[in-house]
């Protein structure tokens, strides 16, 4: 176990996958519609010391909404394969980061296990799909190191776009994404990204550098993101950190659980839902998750 | 001039004196001396591309060649457009036409936005007008159109679609935009919500055939004259209510007992479309379900009750049904920080429904008391409507959204307050009401504040809905946004099922035959001679030669890289006008009689691009336009982007090919071109040559599979 170098935040990060879409105001009179809303908590578990604790059964975990204990109906533990989504910035103010930071992505890829898939996207005032999600590793690397640092920065579009396409996916899921500057041209506010990361539950793992480090608002934001969606912020003070930073969100990665629950029927009243996550008889562990959700 | 179709080059080359005179014209252009065209309306290029000409060649001047000597812009009171008419009746025609072009070219002007055009501008924009029209615009509009160009401009694409308006009908919606100015920016807002939405709604039902040219000049006139006349905020709620119903009663679509909810969208998307368990009519739904629209029914019955209360009739029911209907009604979330949000919070706030409510229960308290005030309550009901007028412009606008957007777009489903942020005008602008109120619509990404909203009217919306689907849209390498924009807004514009098995036969006969007339050019001089001419202002003079000189060679790549897609379409309409009988033998040409002959009124204007810049309207024109390379040079690449918005030739021609109808396109255009776009690489946004490259990328496998349930 490697031990943890960031604050470990007790909470519970929470996915409503819909399964049926209502339309609120223009509902079609006369249709019965069922929701049927499973819940996915993502975590990451510490001892005492802060080290990870790898190898938790289904059996040893208990999950609280609303401090009524739920039945998990399926669970991933970290050895099991994820689908890392990878949103990298390219915009102008990247010119002179972007080399060192292709090498520590490269490398990044080179740390996820065969069976792990990994999609390349890069941003601008755009929105590029570099690499479709594959466990083609070469194909993954080729598509970070063709990129080059020009336009603005659209990082809430773009985070919004990625989360709802990398959500489609089964299984375990991660974003990665990596940002020197605020953002300058987006349509979509810090707010309504914040909101929907929520909602959709996908650890963000968030990497800021350069002027990213700097802006209160946007470290702000990140903040946020990361941690209602049950990921975590870092910080790249100095060029060469990057590759340091990057290992860290591996290992993350690599002792994240999966536990998915139905939430328990109830008003779609859109009213806050508290998550506890607890493993039984083990007080001392520290468990970095979401701490609820807003039903979709 | 080389980026001229024949007939405009023929024109500008007529004799010395014109071309010289034009030459010295463009030789100092903004254009030519390499200033920013930014600001500019028209471009001179743009211009010498779009002189209308009759069909012998001369110029066609809308109204008369006199009014264009006389008309002066910037003024347009009844007065002063009376005056000019005098005027223009003692002046004599022109006896060059010359004249009266480089007239209009050498008069410009700025308006309160610094936006600086000339008098060109007026008239390509009335022009265009024009060409759309069966019977030719007659004096009096064209004036006032030319007059009224500078401040409602951004109206003038309805007029495309409502081509039987009189003068009078030009003059009575001036007059109703007008009186909108007289009023606060907020409640104006509102107020020319409700106008534009209705005037869109005809322009839709029009395109697609519901309702007829006389019975759209008849709705528009309802609906300007009751707006010209409101005399409050309540009129103004009992205008658009009366003229909606009247609206949908002249469409007629669905079933008598359909909601009025139901018989909007079957309206906008014929019967078929309009069925829940389609993919269309579930995305309609799904947008205004998203952004939680009012429901025209409940607004109705509020409407009805409120017009009973007036008389004399029992009250307690209809009261009760007010109580049922404001409840009924949306409510929405409101951002957390409102208070720093100056006007727009105020927008915002507006659509709450505590005052209505109130209103409500005041009513039925008076209505409960032994002998209640009937005009007090009559009072109330009034103030009721006027206070339900927000959710009375989004229950309009509601499917004018639905239509354009869809429930999938980034904007869509993550602001559910954009339809409410609307800027009808730039409300928050002190100066803008007197200014220009009515603009073509474009999309104002933004992420400080409330975020994006769309602005202006829902004249040319399709391009803003274009915009706005842009956002978080996944693209391969290259800045390709423009593009995408151009072309989804031609997509979703399109009216898919008015186009046959018979039309999309004819468009892959004719690229067929263009492919044989360029193979058969090498061997029979006739033909050679025949493509020469036909390629002149069709392709660019250095694809013309590699053409040409490809044929010559044999060198038969070179000959076929050098013609596009549409360029083949086009080539294979010529190829009928040319050959009055086939040069050479060919069961292709053979076919294409045949189905020409049957096809005399072809419906593939359906596969165009949206022609925003061109002519100035919201419609898909296949046009023989100027070859891409003329468009390149734009300072902006939303030109070039517009003239290769060519995705649906690209699919019909394949689906042609697999064998698939045109009713199965409508939908899996947008999966498809999604696909293309993800794999596009273009080395910058005028890369039009890789774009199209991208287009042809989507495979006939690709077609099935987006097609399998």
């Amino acid at each position: 176990m490697r031990k943890a170098k960031f604050l470990i935040l007790i909470c519970a990060a929470a996915a409503v996958l819909s399964l049926a879409l209502v339309d609120r105001a223009q509902d079609n009179a006369g249709v019965i519609k069922v929701e049927v809303h499973l819940v996915e908590v993502y975590a990451t578990v510490f001892d005492h010391k802060g080290y990870y604790v790898d190898g938790l059964g289904r059996g040893s975990f208990e999950v609280y909404e609303d401090g009524k204990r739920q039945q998990i109906s399926s669970f991933e533990t970290q050895s099991q394969g994820l689908s890392c989504a990878i949103l990298l910035d390219t915009s102008g103010s990247m010119a002179e980061a972007l080399p060192r930071v292709k090498n520590s992505i490269v490398k990044f890829i080179d740390q996820l296990d065969s069976h792990d898939m990994v999609a390349i996207y890069t941003f601008d005032q755009r929105l590029v799909t570099r690499q479709e999600f594959t466990t083609d590793k070469g194909m993954a690397k080729r598509a970070v190191l063709r990129t080059r640092a020009e336009g603005g920065t659209a990082l809430f579009d773009s985070l919004s776009e990625v989360s709802l396409e990398t959500s489609a996916r089964s299984g375990k899921k991660a974003i990665v994404v990596f940002t020197d500057g605020d953002d300058n041209s987006s349509a979509l506010t810090a707010n309504t990204t914040a909101s929907r990361a929520a909602k959709l539950g996908i650890p963000l793992y968030a990497i800021a550098a350069g002027e990213a480090t700097r802006s209160k608002h946007l470290r702000a934001t990140l903040n946020e993101l990361s941690q209602r969606t049950g990921g975590a912020t870092y910080e790249v003070k100095r060029p060469t950190d990057t590759e340091g930073v990057f290992l860290d969100v591996t290992h993350d990665l690599q002792h994240l659980y999966m536990i998915s629950y139905h939430a328990p029927a109830g008003p779609a009243d859109g009213r806050w839902r508290k998550i506890d996550l607890a493993v039984k008889g083990m007080k001392k562990y520290s468990i970095r998750a979401k701490e609820g959700y807003y039903p979709d | 001039m080389s980026g001229l179709d024949q007939a405009h080059q023929a024109f500008f080359e007529a004799n010395a004196s014109r071309t010289s005179q034009f030459y010295k014209l463009f030789e100092h252009s903004d254009e030519m001396r390499h200033v920013s065209v930014l600001g500019m309306r028209s471009s001179l290029s743009g211009f010498f591309r779009s002189v209308p000409l009759d069909r012998e060649g001369r110029l066609d001047f809308p109204g008369s060649p006199e009014l264009w000597a006389v008309a002066a812009g910037h003024s347009a009171t009844d007065a002063h457009i009376n005056k000019l008419l005098k005027k223009v009746s003692k002046t004599a025609a022109p006896e060059v036409e010359d004249s009266v072009l480089l007239r209009l070219a050498e008069t410009h002007s700025r308006d309160s936005h610094t936006v600086q055009h000339s008098e060109l501008d007026n008239f390509l924009a009335v022009s265009r007008i024009d060409a759309h029209r069966a019977e030719p615009l007659d004096e009096r509009s064209a004036l006032i159109l030319a007059q009224r160009y500078d401040e409602y401009g951004g109206a003038y694409a309805y007029f495309t679609d409502l081509t039987a308006l009189t003068a009078s009908d030009f003059t009575q919606f001036f007059a109703a935009a007008d009186h909108i100015k007289s009023h606060p920016p907020l409640a104006a807002n509102f107020q020319l919500g409700e106008l534009d939405a209705l005037v869109e709604w005809i322009c839709l039902l029009r395109r697609r055939q519901a309702i007829g040219d006389n019975e759209a000049r008849k709705l528009f006139q309802y609906v300007a004259d009751h707006f010209a006349s409101a005399a409050d905020v309540a009129a103004y709620a009992d205008a658009s209510l009366d003229s909606s119903r009247a609206i949908l009663a002249a469409c007629n679509a669905g079933n008598g007992q359909a909601s009025p909810d139901d018989q909007i969208r079957a309206c906008m998307l014929g019967v078929n479309g309009a069925q829940l368990s389609s993919v269309r009519g579930k995305a309609f739904q799904g947008v205004l379900g998203r952004q939680n629209v009012p429901r025209l029914e409940n607004l109705f019955s509020v409407f009805d009750a409120v017009k009973t209360l007036s008389g004399n009739g029992p009250m307690h029911d209809e009261i009760s049904t007010l109580r049922t209907d404001v409840a009924g009604l949306p409510r929405i979330e409101l951002p957390q920080d409102i208070k720093s949000l100056g006007k727009e919070k105020d927008v915002l706030i507006s659509y709450g429904l505590a005052d209505a409510t109130k209103r409500v229960e005041e009513m039925a308290q008076k209505a409960g008391k032994r002998k209640p005030n009937r005009k007090a309550i009559q009072k109330l009901a009034q103030e009721l409507l006027a206070q339900l007028q927000p959710q009375i412009t989004a229950a309009l606008a509601g499917p004018v959204y639905a239509y354009f957007l869809r429930p999938t777009d980034l904007v869509v489903s993550e602001d559910p307050l954009l339809l409410r942020k609307h800027r009808y005008f730039d409300y928050v602008s002190p100066e803008a009401i007197r200014g220009s109120l009515i603009a073509e619509s474009r999309f104002v990404p933004q992420s400080e504040g409330t975020g994006s909203y769309f602005e202006g009217g829902f004249a040319l919306f399709g391009v803003g809905a274009g915009q706005a689907a842009v956002v978080g849209w996944k693209s391969g390498a290259g800045s390709s946004a423009d593009a995408a924009v151009a072309q989804i807004a031609a997509l979703r514009g399109t009216i898919w099922d008015s186009l046959t098995e018979v039309d999309q036969r004819l468009l892959a006969l004719r690229i067929a035959i263009a492919g044989e007339w360029i193979f058969e050019s090498a061997r029979v001089p006739e033909a050679f001679e025949a493509l020469n001419d036909a390629t002149i202002g069709l392709l660019s003079l250095s694809r013309r030669a590699d053409l040409l000189n490809g044929i010559k060679a044999r060198d038969w790549r070179k000959a076929q890289e050098a013609v596009t897609l549409a360029d083949r379409l086009s080539l294979g309409g010529k190829y009928l006008e040319h050959f009055k009988s086939d040069p050479w033998q060919s069961p292709v040409a053979r076919e294409l009689r045949e189905v020409a002959g049957e096809n005399t009124a072809p419906h593939l204007d359906v596969l165009g691009p949206l022609r925003h810049h061109a002519l100035g309207c919201p419609h898909s024109h296949l046009l023989s336009d100027a070859p891409y390379e003329e468009y390149e040079r734009h300072l902006f690449p939303s030109e070039v982007a517009e003239r290769a918005a060519e995705f649906k030739v690209y699919l019909a021609y394949l689906a042609d090919r697999v064998g698939v109808g045109p009713a199965a396109l409508a939908d899996v255009a947008e999966p498809l071109l999604d696909k293309a776009f993800r794999s596009a690489q273009l080395t910058e946004p005028r890369d039009w040559h890789s774009l199209l490259a991208a287009y042809a990328s989507v495979s006939a496998a690709d077609l099935e599979t987006a097609l399998q349930p």
